[in-house]
């Protein structure tokens, strides 16, 4: 097969990665993943499932944990163009002293994404909302 | 980790054991690493993490800078007149470094009846900047430095008469990867590019330099892959080689493929290759299909 054999058969498979949405960049990311409803859902679902896994939940032993959802549902609101205005300390400060690993971001990360498939969200806003998160490593890992 | 004892591992055999060896070790042992699923690239042909034919920047398996975590793979590409199977394994120490060995087995049908070449390469890979999945926010890619040293075994039986020099060489390698996460229609992409210095013919299978040349040369090699969602992705590869022996043409490695990661214990990957002359052989196509294990 040729060069140009093997970029034909990629045009042809290039479709299999979805339809284009057109419309779908004239709304918010907070929009299309369901507003408020949909966002603290997804909160308490991602953050419940570190806060009882033994491997992952030192970090959250000393928190009150209804209290984190409402200030995590507003900052992610803040962050997706939902138009809310977080007030709370930055991600560095937050976190500071927590003893946060990477194992445990990125465990962080595999709740949300699995919490995200259980309300449904497609897989561009799962995408497009780990992309706005995915910096903030630097300043939620210290350890 | 593949036992050295199949490593060495000569006869039909060959694959057998490792598949067997894979699908019950990676399954019986204990967790996989921490990182997110299928970031830690496949296993390549000379035994790094990568894409099928290119090593990338991305350490193997899934540790995190606290972690080791280490992969084991078999690989049978059919080849229109020929056979190539890869063993081997890598290990993946804490999101930095990486070593690799595998054992490659050329089946030289019919243009040497009932043999084969055999070659072992050891790999190291050092990523010296940047973090694909993290660094959303800079165009930095994850950037790794690596070699592979190649010893052919079999260097007397067919590439000292086509005029290769040596039967052993070191690729250097420098790779850069990056995901740009709903990159293309909100799907996730890999982007890959690898600089490789080289004296190597076809991979060093026949052998290291040639009549033509017998220095290193700089070649690329490009990888970019979609993930249609977290556990399936499809993509290509290129793959340009140096020409150093007159006896016969060696042309670039192209392929289209699609893996899927079920789970963080196992990935397949399936590909179809175009591979040019190989030896006395022109327009050799490939189907090659991979599988890896995750410890």
């Amino acid at each position: 097969m040729t060069a140009s054999g093997l970029s034909r058969l990629l045009l042809i498979l290039l479709p299999l990665i979805g339809s284009f949405d057109a419309n779908a960049e004239e709304q918010s990311l907070y929009a299309r993943l369901g507003g408020e409803p949909v966002v603290s859902r997804v909160v308490e679902q991602t953050v419940s499932r570190i806060a009882n896994d033994p491997r992952h939940n030192h970090s959250l032993a000393k928190v009150n944990l209804n209290k984190l959802y409402k200030k995590l549902t507003v900052h992610l609101c803040a962050i997706t163009g939902g138009g809310c205005e977080y007030t709370g300390d930055d991600m560095k400060t937050v976190h500071a002293g927590l003893d946060i690993t990477q194992g445990d971001n990125y465990a962080m990360i595999e709740s949300l994404r699995q919490a995200l498939d259980e309300n449904g969200i497609g897989e561009r806003e799962k995408n497009e909302l780990l992309k706005i998160l995915a910096p903030f490593e630097r300043e939620v890992v210290s350890k | 980790m593949v036992k050295p004892s199949s490593l060495s591992a000569r006869t039909g055999g060959f694959g057998k054991w490792a598949v067997a060896f894979l699908i019950v070790g990676s399954t019986a042992y204990a967790e996989a690493g921490g990182r997110l699923i299928a970031t830690g690239g496949v296993s390549q042909v000379e035994g790094a993490a990568g894409g099928g034919l290119t090593p990338w920047a991305l350490i193997a398996g899934y540790g995190t800078r606290d972690e080791i975590d280490a992969t084991a793979f078999y690989t049978h590409v059919d080849i229109t007149d020929f056979t190539l199977q890869s063993v081997g394994a890598a290990v993946g120490f804490w999101d930095r470094f990486e070593l690799s060995l595998a054992r490659q087995r050329f089946d030289l049908g019919t243009t040497v009846p009932g043999k084969s070449i055999n070659q072992d390469i050891l790999g190291a890979k050092w990523r010296i900047a940047g973090d694909a999945v993290f660094d959303q926010d800079r165009w930095l890619p994850q950037i790794a430095l690596g070699a592979q040293y190649k010893h052919n075994l079999d260097f007397d039986l067919v590439p000292k008469s086509l005029g290769a020099k040596h039967d052993s060489g070191i690729d250097v390698y420098l790779a850069a990867t990056k995901l740009y996460l709903a990159g293309l229609a909100g799907r996730n992409v890999l982007l890959n590019g690898t600089v490789r210095a080289t004296k190597a013919n076809q991979m060093g299978l026949l052998g290291f330099g040639g009549d033509l040349n017998d220095s290193y040369q700089l070649r690329f090699e490009g990888s970019a892959a979609v993930f249609i969602n977290d556990r399936l992705a499809v993509g290509t590869e290129y793959r340009a080689k140096p020409n150093n022996l007159s006896a016969f043409q060696e042309d670039s490695y192209k392929d289209i493929f699609i893996a899927y990661v079920p789970n963080k214990h196992v990935s397949f990957t399936a590909a179809y290759a175009s591979l040019g002359t190989m030896t006395d052989k022109k327009d050799q196509n490939a189907v090659y299909l991979s599988i890896q294990g995750n410890f």
